[in-house]
């Protein structure tokens, strides 16, 4: 009787509260199966210490993850660093981008930056200019292309007419590659600038963003299709989204996510095609998400991921056609864990834990740049990374069960040509199309009647039927198929 | 088409300016620069008044038999020129070489009249159009046909030729789409004219210009839904010769 009182007594005021202090986390099926953690670096004599967080990105070919390293006392001889597995992370590949000495002052580390297209993984990291001057007179945001099968080529300044630039993170698109820096602030306004480069790195055009003040660095990008968005922290805790819808400009998005709390990290983006998905921390330590399906013009209600966050460490996110995926560090343990949504972060899936009590991550790695836990996904396959100790470490997962949805190629369009060799007339079709929005596209399949023609390599975009009869009328079907078999719905071609 | 014709009218016009303008320097004088003054028949030694001499000199400017007698001889040739397809669509596809060789002779069979014949061989390269596939063609026509002959001074006669032409025609496709190689033969015609420039040593350069007309037709494949076309495969050549006249 008396625990029944007590229950009836106490019960709904308990619940009451507890369901005012903690997010209402709502947890659906766990997909992901993250593998044991595999040591990606060897610190030591051979590669000096790993002292940011690792970036990671797939493109189809493999994972990338890039780094800084640190050899000598600190702080050190620096050394923007790169590891490529083609085997899911069975094994690793190290390899140097740069030589030259990255900008070497005692508690001023970044990260190394990657992003994966189909033309290959560009990086990009903050170096001294080629003149050697010290890091106050001028710090340049480089980048390398690493085309596919490697290696990577020679830095490429991107702008030399703002000096002392800082916090370098880049972004690719089949089209372009968006890297965004920030020149140290004057007085309070804070100055960022973007590069794009339709040419793979070749050139880049750099584009200012509208003034701001009270901006916490970085402000991370993402791009899918032409457009990309990039988010700042502004005034201490509020978000801030551009858009740029072929990156040669950007505005500020009609309206931004309202967080239940102020923010307390960087705020990371992922664009796919089925639009932008936001995520942070609070300073609470919970983890948020937010979606916006119409290039941010407006949000979904911020959806809680965790809590109990290590204060101040960044929520991670990448996406694809398959659903998005977040990482992010637990304040008790270090421990990183990652969790899934399929329906664009409506409902997160249960945590697992990556590294599982073992390799935890290394927190406090860089003064410069909030602590992370990277992570890919391209179509079905997720890659973790992260800093443990002086080393960077790797899991692999994928998504059981999860129905991939790939994209099919866009804008299709067909002809009839006459190949005309004077003596003789041969009539064919000509289909050309657009890539597919998806990641991990393996080729196309062509359909003629619903009978399957050919089977092309990712980078075709145009098939010819030859041999066709004058005036006939001939439907075609373009699906995109990736490694793992799966098949987009069709896009279908009518010629008369 | 004009610029293939400027250059057949050109080096006449040049070369005609060169062999009639008897104080400027011939193209003996570029040909055979070592030749003496004593050369010229030595018209004392014959006896030879001293005015006819005079009017001998004058009037015999030339002396070779081939040149000064206005006489039509023999006449064997080897012609190079540049081929171009009349067919406007023919000459997109092949845009590439064009050389054309022939051999040809004529022989006078009343007077200014002469029998021509000729035996030919061209070849052209290209890309179909909108498919881009490799092709190419090579042609030999034989030529038989009346040639005359007019003088315009000793050492310059003008000529056209006109007759049937026999003509094989040969393509390769680099295609899996249509036939890989196609031939065909038929009979055409053609009208070539030019000046010769006659030298002492019976030596002629000839200048020339040539229109032929070869319509053939190639059949349709209905299996692979290959159509044939008919075509005209003659056109122009425009080129030069060295010629002996007997």
């Amino acid at each position: 009787m008396r625990v029944a009182e007590m229950y009836k007594k106490w019960a709904l005021p308990v619940i009451a509260l507890v369901s005012v202090l903690l997010p209402s986390v709502q947890f659906a099926a766990n997909p992901l199966s993250p593998g044991a953690p595999v040591q990606v670096t060897t610190s030591g004599l051979e590669l000096g210490n790993v002292v940011t967080p690792p970036v990671v990105s797939g493109n189809g070919s493999g994972f990338m993850t890039t780094f800084t390293i640190s050899a000598g006392a600190p702080p050190g001889i620096l050394t923007a660093f790169s590891a490529f597995s083609i085997n899911d992370g069975g094994s690793w590949t190290n390899a140097s981008i740069n030589p030259l000495q990255l900008t070497a002052s005692p508690g001023h580390y970044f990260p190394t930056w990657v992003s994966g297209t189909a033309a290959g993984f560009m990086a990009s990291w903050v170096d001294l200019d080629t003149e050697g001057k010290p890091p106050a007179s001028g710090n340049y945001p480089y980048t390398s292309l690493y085309p596919p099968g490697g290696p990577w080529g020679s830095p490429d300044e991107i702008n030399s007419s703002e000096a002392s630039s800082l916090f370098t993170v880049i972004s690719g698109t089949s089209a372009d590659f968006v890297v965004t820096w920030l020149v140290p602030p004057m007085s309070m306004i804070f100055s960022f600038y973007s590069g794009i480069s339709p040419d793979n790195g070749m050139t880049w055009n750099p584009v200012s963003f509208p003034e701001m003040t009270l901006v916490s660095a970085p402000i991370l990008v993402s791009g899918f299709g032409p457009k990309f968005m990039a988010v700042a922290n502004v005034n201490m805790g509020n978000i801030t989204p551009f858009i740029s819808t072929n990156g040669t400009s950007w505005s500020l998005t009609a309206a931004a996510p309202m967080p239940v709390a102020l923010v307390n990290s960087d705020i990371w983006v992922s664009g796919t095609a089925a639009g932008f998905m936001l995520t942070w921390q609070d300073n609470a330590g919970n983890a948020y998400s937010s979606f916006s399906a119409d290039d941010g013009t407006t949000w979904s209600t911020p959806s809680p991921i965790a809590s109990g966050l290590a204060g101040g460490t960044d929520v991670v996110v990448s996406g694809s056609d398959v659903g998005y995926v977040v990482t992010w560090v637990d304040g008790l343990s270090n421990d990183a864990y990652a969790s899934f949504s399929s329906d664009q972060g409506t409902n997160w899936s249960t945590p697992v834990n990556i590294t599982n009590g073992v390799d935890s991550v290394q927190l406090n790695a860089s003064s410069n740049f909030a602590d992370f836990v990277g992570v890919s996904v391209v179509g079905n396959n997720v890659m973790f990374t992260w800093l443990s100790g002086s080393n960077v470490y790797s899991s692999f997962s994928t998504l059981g069960g999860v129905p991939s949805v790939l994209q099919p190629p866009q804008n299709p369009s067909g002809s009839k040509k006459k190949n005309n060799f004077g003596t003789f007339i041969e009539r064919f079709n000509l289909l050309q199309w657009g890539p597919s929005l998806s990641t991990g596209v393996a080729g196309y399949y062509v359909y003629r009647s619903g009978v399957k023609i050919a089977t092309l390599s990712a980078s075709a975009s145009q098939y010819e039927d030859h041999n066709q009869k004058k005036g006939a009328v001939t439907s075609y079907a373009i699906t995109a198929f990736d490694a793992a078999g799966n098949e987009s719905a069709p896009v279908d071609i009518t010629i008369n | 088409m004009l610029k293939p014709l400027f250059c057949l009218i050109l080096p006449s016009v040049l070369l005609t300016q060169v062999f009639c303008e008897e104080v400027q320097p011939t193209l003996e004088d570029f040909l055979f620069p070592d030749k003496e003054e004593s050369e010229v028949p030595d018209m004392a030694a014959s006896g030879v008044p001293d005015k006819e001499k005079v009017e001998a000199q004058v009037s015999e400017p030339c002396p070779t038999v081939a040149c000064c007698s206005r006489e039509v001889m023999p006449i064997l040739e080897v012609k190079a020129g540049y081929f171009f397809f009349a067919n406007h669509t023919m000459r997109k596809i092949y845009d590439d070489g064009g050389l054309d060789v022939q051999l040809s002779g004529s022989c006078p069979v009343l007077d200014g009249l002469n029998l021509y014949g000729s035996v030919e061989y061209l070849s052209k390269h290209g890309r179909s159009l909108s498919g881009d596939q490799r092709t190419s063609v090579w042609m030999l026509p034989v030529s038989l046909g009346i040639k005359p002959i007019f003088f315009i001074s000793p050492r310059i006669q003008y000529y056209f030729a006109i007759g049937p032409r026999y003509f094989y025609f040969h393509q390769h496709n680099h295609s899996s789409y249509v036939p890989t190689n196609a031939s065909r033969n038929g009979i055409g015609g053609f009208v070539n004219t030019g000046f010769n420039f006659l030298s002492r040593k019976n030596l002629l350069i000839d200048v020339f210009g040539e229109y032929s007309y070869e319509k053939t037709h190639f059949h349709s494949y209905d299996k692979t839904h290959v159509e044939g076309e008919k075509v005209q495969v003659g056109g122009f050549v425009f080129g030069g010769g060295l010629g002996y006249a007997f």
